[in-house]
């Protein structure tokens, strides 16, 4: 550093801002002895100001901005644009599976002479007519051959058009075409199926009284537990949760909030359950194995963006993971517990569902639980309220770290 | 824990660039961040609107594509620039560009007084007398505002070479200029 050179180098790193200290130092020791020094650092300065100056005189074009955009495919317009057309995806999407969910509802609907097709109404329009009895065939009114005895939940599966009035109380006798195939009674003695009457009776001294009482599930789950064999007309039943995800954030596995439609169809003893939300797809089906609970298997996909894991120095590592999938096994139990009968109302308007899964996914075991509340309002419509958590446990190069997504959902239910 | 793009690092946005929902989001403030510095290269590299508009379409292009499929990278900036250098390099081999002897330039004569224009016009013209390396170290330090690391990182060389190549183009340029700077304080 002693030549007249180097100290001209030392003079340009500097007003670039590039010397260190020791250089800085080292110039300005030198300068102050040196007149041809100071002058070039003059010069250089005036030059340093006249360079910088030319960068101003650069601007992109106006029109530059929206090719760019248009050529990686992204909208242009302003943010607001933006997101009514993230909206309008979000909705045409949801659309379209609403679409599919009502033609498979309407489809099932007008399918004539429906083995389960619900009796209900014909009792109540022709009480004396005794019409001949199809063996296969079940109804959902009850009847018992012990007088006075009254039967006081009847779960009543029947159309939807079908006013609520026609399927109240009826205090008197009335001709019964089916075996009984459901019923919670406060007496000490449920018909069962192969006790039931196989034939037409007329039974003068019954008295069957049919609350106005809304299904006993939500999901189609319980009443399919309870029963031998699946009798809805139709028995889809549509679920849309709206969750509620933390924000972003490095510890968090983020996710929009976003939508989902759930829909739950009993295939013979089974009950399959899909779930279609904006970003995470998931499929299962269940086996009954108590009088509340279930065991089940259960496919999934799901959004792990990279940004959820972000190592200590905020840049070398990070899992790389755009989707997950995984294959879990899953207990739930889907009832209504101790806790409460004590702190609802002892009807069975309130349920209580709790899913427990673990599985694992191509980024490590994954586990997920899901609980919440369901109240029936009326009829076959519902609501439900409940967290949910999914804990991913990766292996990020070695490393255990863990990425979570906690949630609550709303939902609100309707059995068609 | 209200975050928007611009509270982000360059390499969070990069990293949402994987994940739909972040994606056009995390894109445009990069863009925001970055245009300015990208049009400045390409420009002064080329002199020439078109070339420089279809290299910035490309670059980005290429760039939101490797964010999308998860391309890892250290230095988001820097491998923004590399691929908007190596579209510049290879444009310039499409043209067979030539660099030319310092005589074969026409340089206005020197005149009392230069508008700013003119004067720029001349910085630039002075540009194309620089060997190419130099060039493309002193345009990413004057127009692009990178600082030397981030050139080492883009040109992939040490850092001691972009001290010097900058120090030695800046000791050319005003060595071209210096008449024309004296002239016209």
């Amino acid at each position: 550093m002693n030549t007249q050179n180097n100290y001209s180098d030392l003079i340009q790193l500097f007003l670039d801002g590039e010397c260190t200290e020791v250089e800085s130092s080292v110039l300005f020791s030198e300068m102050s002895k040196n007149p041809q020094l100071q002058a070039e650092f003059q010069q250089a300065a005036q030059f340093g100001v006249l360079m910088r100056s030319q960068q101003q005189m650069v601007k992109p074009p106006v029109d530059l901005s929206g090719m760019v955009m248009g050529k990686v495919g992204l909208a242009t317009t302003a943010a607001v644009a933006t997101s009514v057309f993230s909206i309008g995806k979000t909705l045409s999407a949801l659309g379209l599976v609403s679409l599919g969910v009502v033609s498979a509802v309407v489809a099932l609907r007008f399918i004539p002479n429906t083995p389960s097709q619900p009796q209900v109404q014909q009792v109540a329009q022709q009480p004396q007519v005794t019409p001949p009895v199809q063996s296969e065939q079940h109804t959902n009114t009850t009847t018992e051959q012990q007088p006075k005895q009254v039967i006081k939940y009847v779960y009543i599966q029947q159309p939807l058009q079908q006013p609520l009035q026609q399927q109240t109380v009826q205090h008197q006798p009335v001709v019964t075409e089916q075996p009984i195939v459901e019923a919670h009674s406060d007496t000490e003695h449920e018909p069962t199926i192969a006790e039931a009457p196989t034939s037409l009776q007329e039974t003068p001294n019954t008295t069957t009284e049919v609350m106005q009482f809304a299904p006993t599930m939500v999901y189609g789950f319980q009443s399919l537990q309870q029963q031998p064999q699946p009798r809805y007309v139709s028995p889809v039943v549509a679920h849309l949760d709206v969750v509620i995800s933390p924000p972003e954030g490095h510890s968090s596995w983020f996710s929009p909030r976003y939508i989902s439609l759930r829909s739950a169809v009993p295939i013979g003893k089974l009950l399959s359950q899909a779930s279609i939300e904006t970003g995470d797809r998931i499929f299962s089906l269940q086996w009954p194995i108590s009088p509340t609970g279930s065991f089940g298997i259960e496919l999934g996909r799901a959004y792990l963006p990279t940004y959820a894991v972000i190592s200590q120095d905020n840049i070398k590592t990070f899992v790389k993971e755009d989707y997950i999938g995984w294959f879990s096994l899953s207990m739930r139990e889907d009832g209504r517990p101790e806790f409460l009968q004590s702190i609802t109302p002892n009807d069975d308007k309130f349920r209580w569902t709790g899913e427990l899964s673990i599985g694992l996914s191509n980024a490590g075991i994954i586990t997920k639980a899901e609980t919440y509340a369901t109240y029936n309002i009326f009829n076959s419509i519902s609501v439900s309220a409940g967290p949910t958590a999914i804990i991913q446990f990766l292996n990020n190069q070695g490393n255990a770290q863990v990425a979570t997504r906690f949630a609550l959902m709303f939902g609100a239910g309707y059995e068609f | 824990m209200s975050n928007t793009p611009s509270t982000y690092t360059d390499f969070e946005l990069y990293m949402q660039l994987s994940a739909a929902h972040s994606r056009e989001s995390a894109f445009k403030e990069l863009y925001r961040r970055y245009e300015q510095r990208v049009w400045a290269y390409c420009w002064v590299s080329l002199h020439n609107e078109d070339k420089s508009k279809d290299i910035i379409q490309e670059a980005f292009f290429r760039f939101y594509k490797a964010g999308e499929k998860g391309v890892a990278v250290d230095n988001v900036p820097a491998y923004l620039m590399r691929i908007v250098r190596n579209l510049v390099i290879d444009e310039h081999r499409k043209s067979d560009r030539q660099f030319v002897d310092i005589d074969d330039i026409d340089i206005p004569a020197p005149a009392d007084g230069y508008e700013q224009r003119e004067m720029n016009a001349i910085i630039e013209t002075a540009l194309q007398l620089l060997p190419a390396e130099y060039k493309d170290a002193l345009i990413m330090q004057t127009y692009s505002d990178m600082s030397y690391n981030e050139i080492a990182e883009v040109q992939n060389v040490p850092l001691t070479t972009v001290r010097n190549r900058i120090v030695r183009a800046k000791a050319r340029m005003r060595e071209i200029l210096s008449v024309y700077i004296n002239n016209g304080e």
